[in-house]
Parts: C-alpha cells; structure tokens; sequence
C-alpha cells in the first residue's frame, strides 16, 4: 500500500511573521536512484511543508541516507524530481542553497585540529559575513543550544562520537540561525542524528529541532532509526524498505505493530506513557530471539 | 554542607583542570603572522651579510645607498657583488621559500592531511625528469633547441616537464566529471615512481660530467640566481598568494569533508582544479630554477598550525613567510660553512628545518597531537 500525501500548508505557526500565500515545502516525486544494475532507491515520494518535522525510517539499507542525499541536493536522482521552496532543486544554485537549507551528515570527522567552536564557525561560510560580536554570539548560542559550550575551545578530533555529533548540530544550527522577512523557508536535514547520542541528549536534540519547526516554521527532515522517538516528535513519516516507500503519513498511523513486525522483523506493542504520548514497546520475534 | 559540597565541586574541579585538557594552547594568528615577518627581515638582513664574500651588517646601509645612486655613477666592489650576485640570490630564495610553503599549505588543505606536500601531484618529479633528460639526451634528441632558448633551455624545459606531469596525474584521477582526491594521491604515487624509474635511467645512460650536473641539480641551489629568473619566480609565486589567499576560507569548510563542503556552497571542483594549476605553476616555476628543495612545503605549514591552529587564514600566509626564513636560513649555510664551497640547498633545508620541527612536535604533543 503506498499512501499519497498530498501537498499540506500548514496554518503560519506562531513566532516571525510567515509570507503570506503558498509556502512551498520539500517535495519529491517519483525519485529513483540507480547505481550500475542495482536500484538503490525506487518510485519514492515525499512532501514536507515548513514547519513540519518529517521522519525517514526503515532498516539498514533501505536508502535513507540515498533518500536524503537526493533531497539535500548532493546527488542527482535517475528518475523523477525534487522541489524545494518551488523550484527544482536541480537548478539551484548550491551556494544560495546553502543559506537557507543545512546537512548534517552521519559522519561527523572533521580533518586537522579544528575546536568545537571553529567548526560551528564554519557553519556561518555560506552567509560571508564578516567576524563580528554578532556572529560570535550566533556561535555561543548554537554551542550552548546544543549542550557543548563547555567544550567550545577542545579540538573536535578528542571528543566522542556523541559530543562531535552535537558539536556538527550546533554547527547546522548556527548555520541558518536568523531569517529575514522575504527570505525563503528554512530546511534542516539530519542524517541519524540521534545515532551516537546519550538518551538524554537523543530527546533534547529532537525536541530542538521540533521547536523551531514549530516556532520559526523551519522544515525537518530526519533520518531516525527509532520509532519511538518518531512517535514522539514527528508529524508525519515514510517508512522505507529495500529502496521503495513502504508507507507514509502520520506516525501513529503508520507505525502499528503490523508494519513493524513486516518490515523490520520485530513484535511490537502499542503502549501509552505518563504524558498520553504513544510508544511501542519492542521485543524480537521468537524466530530471531536466540 | 553536603548539598554545598555538590554545588561547589565541579566548579572547583573545572578551575583545577590542566590547559591542555581545558583547551588549546595556540599564539593568536595575527600575531603569529608578524612575528614571522619580522623573523623574515631578520633572516634576510643576516643572510644578506653572509657568503664568501663577507659583507659586515655595518656596511650595508651604505651599500644600499650606493645602489640607489644614478646608473652611471662608481659602484664599490661591495655594492657589486651585492646586487649582481648576492640580492638576486636573496630574493630569490626568498620567494622560492614563500611559494614552497604556500603551496605546502595549499596541498595540505585539499587533501585534508598533514602529510600532503606539493610532491604528490609530481611537479617536483616530472621537473627532474624533464632537466634530467635535457642534461643527458639533450645533446642528442633536441640539440637545436640550446640554440633557441639559450640559457633558459633548462629552465623551460623543467617548468614544461612539471606541468606536463601534473595534467597527467590529473587527468588520472578524474571520475564521474569531477576529481577524486584518493585517486590523485595514488596516480601521483605511480607517476612519481616511474619518474623516479626515468631518473634512474637517465643516471644510467649519463656521462660523468653529465651525472654530476644532475645530481647537483637535483639536490637544489640558489647559485645560478638571475635577475630574469628572479622575476619570473616572482610573479608566478606572487599571483599564487594572491590567489592561495582568496581561497582560505573554502579550505576551512573543506576540513568538514567534500560532501559538507559542497552542501555549504563550496565549489569543490573548482578550488581543487586551482589548487593544482596554481600550485603547480608556482612550484614547477620554483623547481625548474633552483632544482629539487624539499621539506619546506611538508613542514612549514605543519609549523605554523602547531603554534596557530589550523586556520587557513594562519596557516596560508603563516607557511609563506616560514618558508622563506627557512629557505633563507639554509642557504646563508649553505654559502658559508664550507667556503667557498657550496652546499646542495636541498640538504641544508632539511638539515635547517628538522630541528624546529622536532622542537615544535615535543611542544605540540602537550596538545593532543
């Protein structure tokens, strides 16, 4: 079954003031991606509007990370299009692209010894300004929203997987940190950001990024491996597998033990917690339980 | 008291915490940049007393003068020697470092490691190739073109052989319509060697007098210092920096990985193909007059970040001007430890630069290396 979503805008949220009419979200339609013989990605489509938190989700392989590689305009797709802000995103120019739509990408190395702070620096290249109080105050916020401002003069190279990957958040952050009325909607793609992260950091991460969604309109998209936490802070969800979407649409539609258990190859069942907010709880299936 | 010990603890615990834990210990850039130029004029003005021909740094000043009077005018033996022989041989030294270093820097940011010097895209091997194969089948193969090009013969034909070697490296590494960094690094590698397996070669079928012309070109030298020479190194190691300079900012966004630095708006492509051409051009420009001298573009650059950091703003002008104090350094030795004996430039560079290096990396090692 593959649901269509058609194309939402949502109401303006509250906080800057949102140009009126359409705003033209992230839409892809019929993208494909082959590489030699195989097809790594099949007939997919995606729509996102500003102000939306999306989440990409399916087993390892599946094509997440092609899928947003495509959408952040890395790569160009065999079949099909993709839109952002209403236009093709193939005849955008990337450097105009980078003002308005930040990457982070899975892997988190950075050469030389560049500390924490120099990397979210880095994140303000696309803008060209010069070295001012300002930009170093947008610096100091992205650190500090992200929970690594006690390690801002370490170089990134010592730090754990979990703290580079927080320090390369900020750094997407910093990067489209202010709008201007008149300037397009703001797009923040993650690759698994949640990968190396601590439980705690895993929830304040996501709750971030759903904060500006819904108060500075920027759209999400993220690549998540647990359902849960797409249960939790994305409005709406593509379900991969081997390269085709599988399902889309709200998670607590999506997300039932059904799917679960089809695609990914786990029992699942559908709990409430304290604050009514649906969870799954996942437990293997006796053929894979050793 | 319990709950106050909590509170208390870690900010006490935060204070107590080595530097190098705490952060880096870097000297800020800009400072770092004029403290190397003053190392520089220093270098220079003690380089400039140096030689076989020993000129006090008392009498300098009036050497100056003296040059600066009209064409016609006496000119003391001092002043002669000075801007005949030893001026051109400064200022060529001096650039020759500066390009070296510069385009060490640059090479070193591309292909985001230390360990990358302006040898792997085979400038350095296709101009020995290239002199070798003028010195020892010149006669042979090409014997009109002495005739021609004169004193430059070599000169041109290094600078053309460096070029030529660098197209082929890049042209191997291409894929896909763009360059692959991995590839170039291992194509150079090939070329390198087979140039290598040319040079062997060439030692083969060479004459004594011919080995030995090699040889002393290879191991690198300041003496055939023209004032021609002197300009063409100039300008192309001058439009090098110029340009080198205009890119620092992209080299910084590059150190986030190709992939980042595209999706910030960095043109990849682009600033790898300038890279190459303007490192190759400054570099074969540099090696077809002086030869072979090596170390300054590996080490330099790898200086400067261990005092600085790893910014490109730093690191790029930083490398130019430790490159030339180096080069510098080197040759004033080179001039007058045996006199009136020269020593090959290319072995004092080493020689000069190892113990700075060495002295850098123990202090470097508190940093996380």
């Amino acid at each position: 079954m593959n649901a269509r979503v058609p194309l939402t805008y949502l109401a303006r949220p509250a906080g800057p003031p949102w140009p009126t009419g359409a705003a033209p979200g992230l839409v892809a339609q019929g993208v494909g991606v082959r590489v030699g013989a195989s097809l790594l990605l099949q007939d997919v489509d995606l729509a996102l509007a500003p102000g939306e938190v999306g989440a990409v989700l399916g087993p390892n392989g599946a094509g997440k990370s092609t899928l947003l590689s495509v959408l952040a305009g890395l790569r160009t797709p065999s079949t099909g299009q993709v839109w952002l802000g209403g236009a093709p995103l193939a005849g955008q120019d990337l450097s105009t692209l980078a003002r308005y739509r930040a990457v982070m990408s899975q892997d988190t190395a950075v050469a030389f010894d560049f500390t924490a702070r120099e990397v979210v620096e880095l994140g303000r290249y696309p803008h060209r300004l010069r070295p001012s109080r300002h930009e170093a105050g947008i610096v100091s916020a992205a650190l500090a929203l992200t929970d690594v401002q006690h390690l801002a003069e370490r170089p990134v190279a010592g730090l754990s997987g979990g703290e580079r990957a927080r320090v390369q958040l900020a750094r997407v952050l910093a990067q489209i940190w202010e709008w201007l009325p008149g300037e397009p909607a703001r797009w923040v793609l993650l690759d698994e950001p949640t990968a190396a992260l601590d439980l705690r950091h895993q929830h304040e991460t996501l709750s971030v990024v759903r904060e500006w969604a819904r108060l500075q309109g920027v759209g999400v998209l993220t690549v998540l491996h647990d359902p849960n936490l797409a249960l939790r802070y994305a409005d709406r969800v593509w379900v991969l597998e081997r390269g085709r979407l599988r399902a889309s649409g709200l998670p607590q539609a999506v997300l039932s033990p059904e799917l679960l258990h089809a695609v990914w190859g786990v029992r699942a069942q559908p709990v409430h917690d304290a604050d009514g907010c649906p969870q799954l709880l996942i437990a293997p299936t006796k053929r894979s339980a050793r | 008291m319990s709950g106050g010990a909590t509170t208390v603890a870690p900010r006490i615990g935060r204070r107590l915490q080595p530097a190098g834990v705490r952060g880096v210990g870097r000297v800020p850039g800009p400072w770092l940049l004029g403290l190397l130029a003053a190392l520089l004029v220093g270098v220079f003005v003690y380089a400039a007393g140096r030689g076989a021909y020993g000129l006090p740094l008392a009498e300098l000043p009036g050497v100056l003068a003296g040059l600066a009077a009209p064409a016609g005018a006496e000119r003391s033996a001092a002043e002669l020697v000075f801007f005949n022989i030893r001026l051109p041989r400064l200022l060529l030294g001096l650039v020759a470092g500066a390009g070296l270093g510069m385009a060490g820097a640059l090479m070193q940011g591309l292909f985001r490691n230390p360990l990358a010097d302006p040898g792997l895209i085979g400038v350095s091997s296709g101009a020995a190739l290239a002199a070798g194969i003028t010195i020892v089948l010149g006669a042979a193969w090409f014997p009109d073109l002495p005739r021609a090009l004169g004193s430059w013969t070599l000169v041109l034909m290094a600078f053309g052989g460096g070029l030529a070697v660098t197209a082929l490296i890049y042209a191997l590494s291409r894929s896909d319509g763009g360059t692959r960094v991995g590839l170039m690094l291992l194509a150079g590698i090939a070329v390198n060697a087979l140039a290598g397996a040319g040079l062997g070669l060439l030692n083969f079928l060479a004459t004594d007098e011919q080995l030995r012309n090699l040889q002393f070109w290879l191991l690198g030298s300041l003496g055939g210092a023209r004032w021609s020479a002197v300009g063409l190194v100039a300008v192309l190691t001058g439009v090098a920096l110029a340009i080198g300079w205009r890119l620092v900012g992209a080299l910084n966004a590059l150190a986030l990985g190709e992939a980042q630095a595209v999706l910030l708006g960095v043109p990849v492509e682009r600033i790898k193909r300038v890279v190459i051409v303007v490192t190759a051009l400054a570099v074969g420009a540099v090696t077809a007059t002086t030869g072979i001298i090596g170390f300054i573009g590996l080490v330099a650059p790898h200086m400067v970040r261990l005092l600085a950091g790893p910014d490109h703003r730093w690191v790029v002008p930083g490398s130019a001007l430790l490159g030339a104090s180096l080069v510098l350094l080197a040759d004033a030795v080179a001039r007058t430890a045996l006199q009136p004996a020269e020593l090959p430039l290319g072995v004092l560079t080493a020689l000069v630069g190892v113990p700075f290096f060495l002295l850098l990396l123990r202090g470097g090692h508190a940093r996380g290396l």
